[in-house]
């Protein structure tokens, strides 16, 4: 599985172009994440990989076939998607808001069967989150909740997942268990691409990094070569120190706003 | 466990059960003396070809009670369904089956069909196509940016333009006769309801209901975001027309047999969630037999309290009203 974006633009109407000339290739088995500052257009990116958005030049290909070209429902079926978990949940229980992602596998008139529900526990069991199963989204914590879109978007059976800020809005240990999981379907065999606030995040998890840059201009690359100390300072306006621990892990401080960095 | 088979018993057993039962006894209530023995005998009667009641009996029992509350249950069925699936398309819990307007739309068609003095079955026929013309244009004015907020605002004025239009109505009308026939009319009645009447009105209803419960798992990604609706595989615009029309046959079908009949997609679907939770593969058929049977129990309340019928929209209200708000503040209050 792969997925490219050749020579591709975007502009909402009539404005400046948010995304420019990306070139960039996500695979099977490897975590790709996306960085910016706020506002840079990070989850617009993320909308037109998933085609809810066109770009405006440029094209994306799936297995080098032009998106474009492949039915939405077959696209879908191969690309899955989470949500910004944020607000307004339903009030059905986790069981439930899992299952509504094998959706798109069953009939029209048909609802999900034994088949389904016996997949979602499986499904549940493998993220850790069966005990969740009979709770109410309602009730949930967010590192809760954001596991079970997790688990819908998997429900779909997809070759690639695209995340928009997994773990934003979640503690120390929710935050982990996001990534861990992102790390682990990785190396199961999926291609994961995620949005990320957490330059930490990028060059501890992800294999490939996508830093975009306010002016809509993007770096690409082996996240070694794209999370750097001079990458950050100019993307981010932030003068930051990129060290490595003791096991070899490596870890981010902020220290402070350039000088002709403005709010 | 034990308690999860209750449930179960509940909602397989007892919740289908509750509108036919309704529906039988209310075949031996009213002026006209019925008794359960009565009914027996008829029933047994026609099934054997032995021995009938009399004639004024079998009149009031098959002729008269029976379309009426055949009427009831259609009408609280389909109200009920419309509310409960308009309240997930817009993610709101004050949506009813009239927030694009159809329930105006159908009362100023009826009142105009009554000012230029069209028979009953024109009446209805007007309501009919206005409750859809208005919804067609609500849809039309609403589209655009605002995305699904924008239809409600557009159902909002489409409702008081139509509004303003049945008070101009009235306005005009002959305050002898045609003025009061419009304010009865508005007020809501199962009283015109006969076999042909339901030959033309039942199948909208039954079709649109039918298509709504055929969809009902998918109902539950009405309240998602496009992308998470569009991320599970599912035409979403797709869905949400087929809802808008499906809703709309059955309102304006109903309006247009029965006049406006307030609260009852708002208070059933909400007794409903709260019962049986927001998932629609409950949702909907439960909102399906207890609204039938719920307006079969005013409507007889209507028809029989007082020595004149009540208007059923003013039962509704003042049976619902109260109900309902006993059973939020016993509960965990409302919520999708």
């Amino acid at each position: 599985m792969k997925l490219t974006a050749e020579q591709a633009s975007f502009s909402y109407r009539n404005g400046e172009p948010v995304i420019r000339d990306l070139n960039f290739t996500a695979e099977s088995g490897e975590v790709t994440a996306i960085l910016g500052p706020n506002g840079a257009g990070k989850t617009t990116l993320i909308k037109c990989l998933m085609g809810f958005l066109r770009w405006t030049t440029g094209r994306s290909l799936l297995d080098g076939r032009d998106v474009r070209t492949i039915p939405e429902k077959e696209f879908l079926s191969r690309v899955s998607y989470v949500p910004q978990a944020k607000g307004s949940r339903l009030s059905i229980t986790a069981e439930e808001m899992i299952l509504l992602g094998v959706t798109g596998r069953i009939g029209v008139f048909s609802t999900p069967g034994k088949a389904e529900r016996e997949f979602v526990r499986s499904l549940a069991d493998s993220l850790g989150i069966a005990g969740l199963l009979p709770k109410k989204c309602t009730e949930m914590s967010g590192g809760e909740g954001q596991m079970v879109l997790i688990a819908r978007a998997l429900a779909a059976k997809p070759a690639l997942l695209v995340l928009d800020e997994p773990e934003s809005n979640l503690d120390f240990r929710n935050q982990l268990i996001v990534l861990e999981t992102l790390t682990r379907l990785a190396k199961e065999g999926m291609a994961v691409i995620f949005n990320t606030h957490y330059p930490e995040h990028a060059l501890t998890r992800a294999s490939k990094a996508l830093l975009l840059a306010k002016n809509g201009e993007t770096v690409c690359g082996p996240v070694d070569e794209v999370v750097t100390e001079d990458n950050i300072r100019s993307a981010f306006g932030v003068e930051a120190s990129i060290r490595e621990f003791d096991g070899g892990q490596k870890g981010i401080l902020p220290l402070r706003l350039t000088k002709e960095s403005s709010i | 466990m034990r308690g999860e088979k209750r449930g179960i018993l509940a909602r397989r057993v007892l919740l289908p059960l509750f509108p036919v039962l309704c529906g039988i006894a209310a075949l031996c209530v009213g002026r006209m003396g019925v008794t359960p023995a009565d009914l027996g005998r008829s029933v047994l009667g026609h099934l054997t070809g032995g021995e009938l009641p009399s004639g004024l009996i079998e009149l009031t029992l098959w002729r008269v009670r029976l379309p009426r509350i055949l009427l009831a249950m259609l009408t609280g069925a389909g109200l009920s369904v419309s509310g409960c699936a308009f309240q997930s398309l817009f993610s709101n819990p004050l949506a009813t089956p009239d927030t694009l307007g159809v329930a105006s739309g159908a009362s100023f068609g009826a009142a105009l069909g009554i000012l230029i003095g069209l028979p009953l079955i024109g009446v209805e026929g007007m309501a009919m196509l206005f409750g859809v013309a208005a919804v067609l244009l609500t849809t039309l004015a609403g589209q655009g940016r605002g995305g699904l907020s924008g239809v409600v605002l557009a159902g909002i004025m489409m409702g008081s333009l139509f509004n303003a239009l049945v008070s101009l109505v009235k306005y005009t009308a002959d305050t002898e006769t045609q003025l009061p026939a419009i304010t009865y009319w508005l007020m809501g009645s199962l009283g015109s309801a006969n076999w042909s009447e339901l030959a033309l009105g039942a199948p909208p209803i039954l079709i649109g209901v039918t298509v709504l419960l055929l969809l009902r798992w998918r109902l539950n990604l009405l309240p998602l975001t496009d992308e998470e609706a569009k991320a599970a595989g599912v035409n979403i615009r797709l869905l949400r027309t087929v809802t808008v029309i499906a809703a709309t046959l059955c309102t304006a079908s109903c309006v247009s047999m029965c006049g406006q009949v307030g609260w009852v997609g708002l208070l059933i679907p909400h007794i409903c969630r709260m019962q049986f939770g927001s998932n629609h593969l409950r949702l909907l058929p439960a909102s399906v037999f207890l609204g039938a049977g719920f307006l079969v129990i005013v409507d007889t309340a209507a028809r029989t309290v007082t020595a004149s019928e009540i208007p059923i929209s003013i039962l509704t209200a003042m049976i619902g009203a109260p109900f309902f708000i006993f059973l939020m503040r016993r509960s965990e209050g409302w919520q999708l």
